[in-house]
């Protein structure tokens, strides 16, 4: 036991000592207040039938626990993952390798360490949300246990599953990488849409709920069918909904937590327990010990760069970036963006827009943490204008790259041309700033689904570059501006 | 039949076989040589393609744990965690051996001060220099007073100062444990070796105490250019 603390302490410490650490944090303290909006904010963050209780402690303490198990999910996972490999990453594997530690016990640690940072997120939340009762001080009284209850029996069980499968995506080799990542956001919708659909049939809490939301669900719709008697459940929402008209508000007295409800949140715990038993299974402890696997595809898609002065350095960027993927994934974008030349334009919209949007998230993933990640960064800051040229050219080859499987859709749309660009640029921004390519991923792809696949508006990019192409364009070109400035300013800073 | 790994179409080690007993065993070669594929494989860090190696009797091929509970290992390359000081990277090391609390704070302070970096201890490794963070690799694989001592390259990035007390030190724990350690820098292992093996092409070129090694050469430098190409020869 006394080794499993002592790995965790080790891996919380290096992580909670970088700048991605006080954005997550910083995010969390935001996120709390934006979970409580005021009576005229124009929205809710939970809402039972198009109403709201009031913000006394026990609908906060329920409030609180759906928005944070939310977040976890979406958010927390990118954040914690890489714990196994961070040892690579460092350098440190072949220690761990030659040393007795049992995979058990080593992936025990990560697990906790893991758990550990969801549990302070969860608890920066917590406190936030009792803070923002007393502001909006619709029901000043505090009760301590109103708010214990969904956070011991709904988010610590579901930060322990969530933290238990981010070390199983972590040492199962092919959910390392970004295609872990777009896995993770659906089996994190899933496991939330699954048990909705399951208490919007019946009513009941579902038992195959990980993430622990519909007792909270179930009991919140008791509680409006007492306020509003023959009130119908018609609607749920969890996350951002928009009103036009207040809604109507209720008491809610809180959840009865029965001696089979705590049962099955603990027993969610248990599960977590043996997917950290699978993961260590999966534990390679050698994989990472040996030299950088190395392709020798660079030729690829690269060579049809022309080798002319000026734009070598964009050919070297385009070479690596397809590099880092296989033949396949060339083939795959290629026949996504022949794809966008002939299927109907409904098709287009439903499906090869949002499927060529996703294919080159990879590209886009490692373009600002390559060069420390691959400890290059001073050798290329050492050439003349090194930062604005490597920018500038990564921004374009990267950009270039994300139009191959747009290519058939660009053809019919050509604003749409901008987007990858635009994605580009950020995620250089995002990837500095953060350290991890994990940080643009989990954002790309909360867009990506909102927008592209779910048609939100604003995000739904294709939607708008059908709309006002124009407009698109320009604040495309605003945002590439943009990011390419700060992009340089973060390169110089090194 | 000896130790033999192959990656690919690339043969690393050729059913090479060894046996190390106490003292310091100083690893020569070129780069490419097998010394570092030599290194991993005795380190339990990489499996060889064919044959095994025993330790004590153990095949730690099958049971590497009976190895790693007595085993020191400073990899080439070796990283630190630049968030956490000396001193946590130490503790985290000594929690993968599974040390007591008590006896790791023990060694650890011992090694700090044997390494010259009582100053820096509780500094962010981020912050120290190639030198320094050798220091902490050095001490990190000393942790736990292990049996066999396996290091690759110590003394890349070392001044001279310093590569003067790793070799005291080094000489030291030579007295009474299996030392194996690979360098490019020959003098050290002229001072510090017990014995001498130079590999090339992943086959042994000679074997010996230094001075049969050195043999009618005059120096170990002179010597190792001589002998170095034979392995390709072979």
């Amino acid at each position: 036991m006394n080794q499993i603390v002592r790995i965790a302490l080790a891996d919380w410490q290096a992580r909670t000592r970088t700048f991605a650490f006080f954005i997550l944090a910083a995010l969390a303290l935001q996120f709390a207040y934006l979970f409580v909006p005021d009576a005229h904010a124009g929205y809710l963050t939970v809402s039972v039938g198009g109403t709201r209780g009031i913000y006394d402690s026990a609908w906060m303490g329920a409030l609180n626990a759906l928005c944070s198990v939310l977040i976890l999910g979406f958010v927390g996972f990118y954040a914690v993952r890489g714990a196994v490999l961070r040892d690579a990453r460092a350098g440190c594997a072949g220690i761990v390798a030659a040393s007795p530690v049992s995979r058990i016990a080593f992936i025990t640690g990560k697990w906790a360490s893991n758990f550990a940072l969801l549990g302070f997120v969860a608890t920066v939340l917590l406190v936030g949300a009792m803070i923002m009762q007393q502001v909006r001080a619709e029901d000043r009284a505090f009760d301590g246990l109103a708010y214990a209850g969904p956070f011991v029996f709904v988010v610590l069980p579901a930060c322990a599953v969530i933290a238990a499968l981010a070390v199983l995506f972590d040492t199962v080799r092919p959910l390392r990488g970004v295609w872990g990542s777009v896995l993770w956001f659906f089996v994190v919708s899933f496991a939330i849409e699954f048990p909705l659909m399951a208490w919007t049939k019946s009513g009941a809490a579902s038992p195959f709920d990980a993430l622990g939301l519909t007792p909270l669900i179930a009991e919140m719709g008791k509680g409006l069918q007492v306020a509003f008697p023959g009130a119908k459940l018609t609607g749920l929402t969890i996350g951002v909904s928009n009103y036009i008209r207040a809604p109507r508000t209720f008491v809610w007295h809180g959840m009865t937590w029965t001696g089979l409800l705590i049962a099955e949140r603990f027993a969610w715990t248990a599960v977590a327990l043996g997917v950290v038993g699978l993961a260590s299974l999966a534990f390679n402890r050698s994989a990472d010990t040996g030299a950088r696997k190395t392709t020798d595809r660079a030729n690829s898609l690269g060579r049809f760069v022309p080798d002319v002065p000026g734009l070598r350095l964009l050919r070297a960027e385009a070479s690596i970036l397809f590099a880092e993927s296989g033949w396949w994934w060339s083939v795959v974008a290629v026949a996504v963006g022949v794809a966008g030349l002939f299927v109907p334009q409904s098709g287009l919209l439903r499906f090869i827009v949002p499927l060529a949007l996703l294919v080159p998230l990879g590209k886009y993933g490692s373009l600002g943490t390559r060069d420390r990640t691959d400890g290059v960064e001073e050798l290329l800051l050492s050439a003349p204008r090194a930062a604005s040229r490597i920018v500038a050219a990564r921004i374009v080859a990267a950009g270039l790259i994300g139009c191959i499987p747009l290519a058939g859709a660009i053809v019919r749309l050509p604003a749409l041309a901008v987007v990858p660009f635009a994605a580009a640029a950020l995620a250089i921004v995002i990837g500095r700033l953060s350290g991890t390519p994990r940080a643009f991923e989990a954002m790309y792809l909360v867009v990506w689904y909102a927008g592209a696949l779910n048609h939100a508006p604003v995000l739904d990019l294709p939607a708008d570059a059908l709309a006002t192409p124009v407009m698109l364009t320009l604040v495309g070109l605003s945002a590439l501006a943009i990011t390419s400035v700060i992009a340089r300013l973060q390169l110089r800073r090194l | 039949m000896g130790v033999a790994k192959r990656y690919r179409d690339l043969e690393a080690l050729h059913a090479l076989s060894l046996t190390l007993s106490p003292g310091i065993t100083g690893l020569l070669g070129p780069n490419g040589a097998g010394k570092s594929t030599l290194m991993r494989i005795i380190a339990t860090v990489t499996q060889p393609s064919a044959g095994s190696v025993l330790w004590n009797g153990t095949d730690i091929t099958r049971r590497p744990d009976e190895l790693r509970r007595q085993l020191g290992y400073l990899p080439q390359d070796a990283g630190v965690y630049p968030q956490l000081s000396a001193d946590e990277f130490l503790r985290y090391v000594a929690a993968l051996k599974g040390l007591p609390a008590r006896s790791a704070a023990r060694q650890i302070d011992m090694l700090i001060e044997q390494l010259n970096l009582s100053s820096a201890r509780t500094r962010p490794l981020g912050g120290f220099s190639g030198g320094m963070r050798q220091r902490v690799g050095i001490a990190q694989a000393l942790l736990g007073e292990p049996q066999l001592l396996v290091v690759d390259e110590p003394t890349v990035g070392l001044d001279p100062e310093e590569r003067v007390r790793f070799r005291d030190l080094i000489t030291e724990l030579g007295r009474d444990r299996i030392v194996l350690l690979s360098t490019h820098i020959v003098s050290d292992v002229e001072v510090a070796a017990s014995r001498i093996i130079i590999l090339d092409s992943g086959r042994v070129c000679a074997d010996g105490t230094p001075s049969e090694v050195i043999g009618v050469h005059g120096n170990l430098e002179r010597a190792y250019l001589a002998l170095a190409g034979t392995g390709r020869a072979a």
